[in-house]
């Protein structure tokens, strides 16, 4: 079960225990009901907060570092342009100023308005 | 850096960036923050793109230990309250105090350093409901913290285990709090407030005789010092919990059944007449002693 990868987080963050267990028994229920999208999964920010009942951001901020450095999630961020698509990129510090809309042809800025931050789950992506 | 100031340091930059300018200014301060926080960062800037708003209804809990317990109970409190939702439990902890220093009236540092880091979870989450729970000399510390630190509030306060003294201003330093909000759990078995009253000055027997004042609620238990934390009490579950959660005083049976305190405890719990009756006691024996040596 994927969600067993929270065990050991849990342990070495006792004071966001509960939080990660809840985003351990989310992960579990997932799975348990359907395993062929679960690999699939896309959780935004706000899904995130109400998940893991974090009520401030600086929480929900500290938690999800504790996800990312733990390899259970990943970041993804998705800059939208307007033909519907998106290019996605790991980091702000990946971000360009200007993305390209290739069924538009335009160029379009890179704004806090057309990103989306979003985080999947770090399955073995060797295999 | 401390994760504190990268929070100050995203909200400022986020707050003080024109929109079209932002993503720009949090790459540019980004390369600034030092490794081990970048993940904190850039989660952070998450919140912030994807329009996060702290929730009201957020509570932070404080805990501040004794000498005694060093903390070991900040675990039960915080796996038992982190069940409540959008609550967040800080135990607080402070460098070894010795017992000489904790009689001595030089007692400032652990009072810093637990000032900064309440300062620190409040700049961290600013909009949260702020709670507290003190312990022993962790009491007397929180009451130090506000006569002097205006800035530092709190919506509910829980004492145990308590060392201030009964005369302490509570109307004057938590004008603030609603009613109710102070609780003050009393061992009728505990020894240590009468103690900290008769062998050093600044503390007092709140602990075991109460503030008895309508600001804060005095309820007695059949404890001793640190019963309050002893799993078979369940008192975390059953007391505390409620009391933060929605502010619900469960009454304690104890309140109506507790011992009388006799004259001795009564005469030694006093400010004034302990401390002449221990030190006075202290001279006959050192002269007594001296006395029969010569």
């Amino acid at each position: 079960m994927y969600a067993e990868k929270l065990s050991p987080l849990i342990r070495k963050h006792p004071q966001d225990a509960e939080a990660l267990r809840r985003m351990e028994k989310f992960l579990g229920d997932f799975e348990a009901r359907r395993a062929d999208d679960f690999s699939r999964i896309r959780l935004n920010s706000t899904r995130m907060f109400d998940i893991l009942q974090a009520g401030s951001t600086s929480r929900l901020s500290r938690i999800i570092t504790i996800l990312v450095e733990g390899e259970v999630f990943r970041r993804q961020l998705v800059v939208r342009v307007p033909s519907g698509g998106g290019v996605t990129f790991s980091s702000y510090s990946e971000l360009p100023e200007i993305v390209r809309d290739p069924v538009k042809d335009i160029d379009v800025a890179v704004t806090e308005e057309n990103i989306e931050p979003s985080y999947i789950l770090v399955m073995n992506e060797a295999r | 850096m401390r994760p504190a100031e990268i929070v100050e340091l995203v909200n400022e930059t986020w707050n003080n960036s024109l929109t079209n300018k932002r993503l720009r200014q949090l790459q540019v301060v980004r390369q600034r923050v030092p490794e081990e926080h970048l993940e904190l960062f850039d989660s952070l800037t998450d919140s912030k793109v994807a329009g996060i708003q702290d929730d009201p209804s957020a509570i932070v809990v404080i805990l501040i230990h004794g000498i005694q317990t060093d903390g070991a109970w900040h675990s039960l409190v915080e796996k038992e309250l982190s069940t409540l939702p959008h609550t967040n439990v800080h135990g607080l902890g402070y460098n070894f105090v010795s017992a000489l220093q904790l009689a001595s009236p030089i007692r400032s540092t652990p009072i810093k350093k637990v000032t900064q880091d309440i300062r620190d979870a409040r700049s961290m989450e600013p909009n949260a409901q702020f709670m507290v729970i003190a312990h022993s000399f962790g009491s007397y510390i929180l009451s130090r913290i506000l006569a002097t630190s205006p800035d530092i509030k709190f919506s509910r306060i829980i004492l145990c285990g308590c060392i201030i003294p009964t005369s302490y201003r509570w109307g004057l330093y938590t004008k603030e709090m609603g009613k109710r909000s102070i609780l003050n759990d009393i061992g009728t078995r505990d020894f240590y407030p009468v103690l900290a009253t008769f062998s050093s000055v600044g503390y007092g027997s709140s602990g075991r005789k109460g503030f008895q004042t309508p600001i804060v609620k005095d309820r007695y238990f059949n404890y001793g010092h640190s019963d309050f934390f002893e799993p078979q009490n369940n008192h975390i579950s059953t007391y505390w919990k409620p009391f933060i959660s929605n502010g619900e005083i469960v009454e304690s049976e104890w309140d109506q059944n507790k011992p009388k305190l006799s004259v001795g405890t009564n005469l030694m719990s006093h400010p004034w007449i302990g401390r002449v009756i221990f030190f006075g006691t202290l001279i006959g024996i050192g002269l007594t002693v001296h006395w029969w040596n010569s």
